[in-house]
């Protein structure tokens, strides 16, 4: 397994020195030979790598991933993203609309008990005025019915004239002496 | 990766080869369980995906009309007829949900005496007489009808199997007999059996049809599939031109005088002459609409306007403003009373012709119309052609409807034109009132006319429909008025009346300060057998006021009143002089000679 620490880069200047062996992407440079050695490969190989190991070997720039890639993964990325949202949004509005339901349901029985109540309260005032009414006929009441012998008519006052309006005098001066010097 | 891992075919000792074989039985072991495995998933999933399909595809429509069985019931909203109101936005009619109660006892959970018991002091009866009741029968037991919605709650909480509560509709009349000469009332199949609520039927019922809704399990209502107008109820209120004080103080004034001379019935109407608005209409006796079915039929009847009956003296001033307008009499015409003639063999005599020995002699048409002369107001009229007068009388409106927007209108009848020209006498006897026939609300249309400068408007109870802030949805149409009379006409005619009511037979309708025209009326009724009865009479009078700018009509009809002296002056003038002093108070009209009150001395 450690075999597959090698740099894939290493791989393509010298022969591969386990064939079949994962050459993944491991960006690690392979630095230990005494590891090589252990696994028990050719010779060749091991002292190729030695002189190998010797230089310095230098990380190459990381190419840029071809443009296919790219947009498959941004791809993928933003479809996790908007597959999440959308079973969010999902559940929100299934719970919204079971919520909804019982909430109607509870209003509509407000406004149920409201209109009741409008109703009874106008009927029973009604009643309430007409018994008034009905006492108020019976002469023990010592209530009477309004008549014009008991009714004051006033005179409606006449349109009073605004009063003519002065003209305003002109501002006198009360600068009589300049105030710079 | 362990499985697939090959070192052991490498391994050559015994050891080896069994442990070898053993693995190799383990091997076919695990995969024939994983195989096991598989195959009960995957035969519990096509299980699950038959069964899905079963019940989707082949039972679908089968368990969905079973579940909307469950589900969905067909709800009828509780939707109240509209509500009346009367002038000042009083309300007159209102509807309200009532509930009867059956009881089924083979579906009785509990005992009978249990049952009885608690139902007991929530219906207000007897224990005993519920049993009775419920061993009447095995089911369907009406109990109670019309029960309020607090009582129909407090029975449903009882939760008790076998009581069955049943909405319905049921009107409401507060104010119980006062409009119900106008308003009329509901039957049972909330259909309008009288006055408004029989001819507005239309404008008072809303039209909603019953609504399918969902429930879910709790009985609450899934909103989902509600057609929109579920919730969308108008408050529009029908709004009546009456006035419930003018309309108790008529009441009240027309009650007393009927008690004093055991009168039949009596009626009294106020109308506003320039727009036809009827302000007061009360009949006695009523009914009380709330329990219309403890009354007799014939109530129901708005006798003001179903009833004709011969005006009498109360039509003479119609009679002299045709006779001023067609222009063969002046004012100032002097006509000469005898007190009795004989018109083609029939008398005709004054009706103080016995009193005062005689005639009054020379007369004016004013006099003729303040001592109510009989035989002044033949010779006024047989100044007309016969032909031309009964032109006249078809133009007024005799023997039409007056077009008021209260059902069973019936129309006056009047003879045929070759009846009426071919006899002398039938031209003499309409003259003062007699020999044709109106409805008391023709009359007060007709006096309404000579009160509003010559203009006849039509008579009208309904304001229209308003809604609950007062904005006007729908207003009754009414024609343009119909100048019958020109205005000098009409303005020397209302002088006339003016000196009955000041002078002459109208006096006990006088208010201080004020300036009333009225005219008297007392006219003997028609008997079964065509002639006139000696006692059954009746006495009206008409008011119009304040004289100076007229603006109300005031009528007061009494049929039948006992006693010698039941005239119009003395049984229906001090009535209309009530209901003026009301109408006075209420509409705030001012005096027209104000009179100056002497300041008390300050002690």
């Amino acid at each position: 397994m450690t075999a597959a620490l090698r740099s894939n880069v290493s791989n393509r200047r010298f022969p591969p020195r386990q064939p079949g062996s994962y050459a993944g992407g491991s960006k690690v440079a392979q630095l230990q030979p005494s590891i090589e050695r252990r696994s028990g490969q050719s010779q060749l190989q091991s002292t190729a790598s030695q002189a190998d190991i010797r230089r310095m070997v230098q990380l190459p720039a990381q190419p840029a991933n071809p443009l296919w890639l790219r947009a498959l993964t941004f791809a993928q990325r933003t479809s996790t993203v908007v597959t999440f949202s959308l079973v969010a949004s999902a559940l929100a509005v299934y719970g919204w609309t079971v919520y909804s339901q019982q909430l109607w349901g509870k209003e509509y029985q407000r406004l149920e008990a409201l209109q009741r109540q409008e109703r009874q309260l106008t009927a029973a005032t009604e009643v309430l005025k007409d018994q008034m009414a009905q006492e108020a006929e019976d002469p023990a009441s010592g209530l009477s019915i309004p008549d014009p012998t008991n009714a004051i008519f006033l005179q409606p006052a006449p349109l009073s004239q605004p009063a003519p309006v002065q003209p305003n005098p002109a501002p006198k001066s009360i600068q009589t002496a300049p105030l710079g010097y | 990766m362990a499985i697939s891992f090959p070192p052991f075919h490498n391994l050559r000792s015994r050891n080896a080869t069994e442990k070898g074989q053993h693995l190799r039985g383990e091997q076919s072991t695990s995969r024939s369980r994983l195989l096991a495995v598989w195959g009960i998933l995957m035969v519990g999933g096509m299980g699950l995906a038959l069964n899905l399909v079963r019940l989707q595809i082949i039972q679908a429509p089968t368990l969905r009309q079973r579940a909307q069985n469950q589900q969905v019931t067909a709800l009828q909203p509780f939707v109240p007829r509209r509500p009346i109101i009367d002038r000042q936005g009083n309300v007159v009619a209102i509807d309200e949900p009532a509930h009867t109660l059956y009881a089924h006892p083979f579906l009785f959970k509990q005992s009978q005496q249990a049952i009885a018991s608690q139902l007991a002091p929530i219906l207000n009866r007897s224990e005993q007489e519920l049993l009775q009741l419920f061993s009447s029968d095995d089911s369907g037991i009406r109990v109670e009808y019309a029960l309020n919605e607090e009582t129909a709650d407090r029975i449903a909480n009882l939760g008790l199997d076998g009581l069955e509560l049943e909405r319905q509709q049921q009107r409401f009349y507060p104010q119980q007999d006062l409009f119900a000469t106008v308003v009329g009332y509901v039957n049972t199949e909330r259909q309008g059996q009288a006055g408004l609520e029989y001819s507005q039927q239309s404008i008072l019922e809303r039209s909603i049809e019953p609504v399918q809704i969902s429930r879910a399990g709790d009985g609450a209502i899934i909103p989902d599939d509600l057609p929109g107008s579920f919730l969308r109820q108008d408050d529009l209120q029908l709004q009546i031109t009456l006035d419930s004080r003018l309309q108790r103080a008529s009441r009240l004034a027309l009650e007393q005088q009927m008690q004093q001379f055991s009168a039949k019935r009596g009626a009294v109407m106020v109308m506003d002459v320039r727009t036809g608005e009827i302000l007061s209409m009360v009949t006695e006796p009523s009914y009380d609409p709330n329990q219309y079915y403890r009354f007799d039929m014939d109530l129901f009847r708005t006798w003001v306007l179903t009833d004709s009956y011969e005006p009498g003296s109360t039509f003479k001033p119609i009679n002299v403003a045709i006779a001023l307008e067609s222009g063969t009499v002046s004012p100032n015409d002097v006509f000469y009373d005898e007190g009795w003639i004989e018109v083609d063999s029939w008398p005709i005599q004054n009706a103080d012709y016995n009193e005062r020995g005689g005639g009054r002699g020379s007369v004016s048409v004013q006099e003729i119309v303040q001592y109510s002369s009989n035989v002044g107001m033949v010779h006024i009229m047989e100044s007309l052609d016969p032909a031309d007068y009964y032109g006249w009388l078809e133009k007024i409106g005799l023997g039409q409807p007056t077009g008021i927007d209260l059902p069973f209108e019936s129309q006056g009848q009047i003879k045929s034109l070759e009846q009426f020209v071919g006899s002398p006498v039938e031209p003499a006897t309409t003259a003062f009132g007699h020999g044709f026939s109106l409805t008391a609300i023709q009359l007060l249309q007709l006096h309404g006319a000579l009160a509003n400068q010559g203009e006849m408007v039509v008579p009208h109870v309904v304001r229209g429909l308003y809604n609950s802030e007062g904005q006007a949805y729908w207003r009754s149409k009414l024609p343009a008025p119909r100048r019958i009379f020109s205005p000098q006409t009409a303005q020397t005619v209302l002088g006339m009346m003016e000196a009955a009511v000041q002078d002459g037979t109208g006096e006990s309708a006088q208010i201080l300060g004020y300036r009333i025209a009225g005219k008297t009326g007392t006219a003997q009724k028609v008997s079964s057998d065509g002639g006139y009865h000696d006692y059954a009479r009746i006495t009206s009078f008409v008011s119009i006021l304040p004289a100076e700018s007229p603006r109300y009509v005031v009528l007061v009809v009494i049929d039948e009143p006992q006693g010698e002296d039941a005239y119009g002056s003395t049984v229906a003038a001090p009535i209309a002089r009530g209901v003026m002093e009301a109408l006075i108070a209420i509409e705030g009209i001012p005096p027209s000679q104000p009179q100056v009150v002497e300041e008390p001395p300050i002690e």
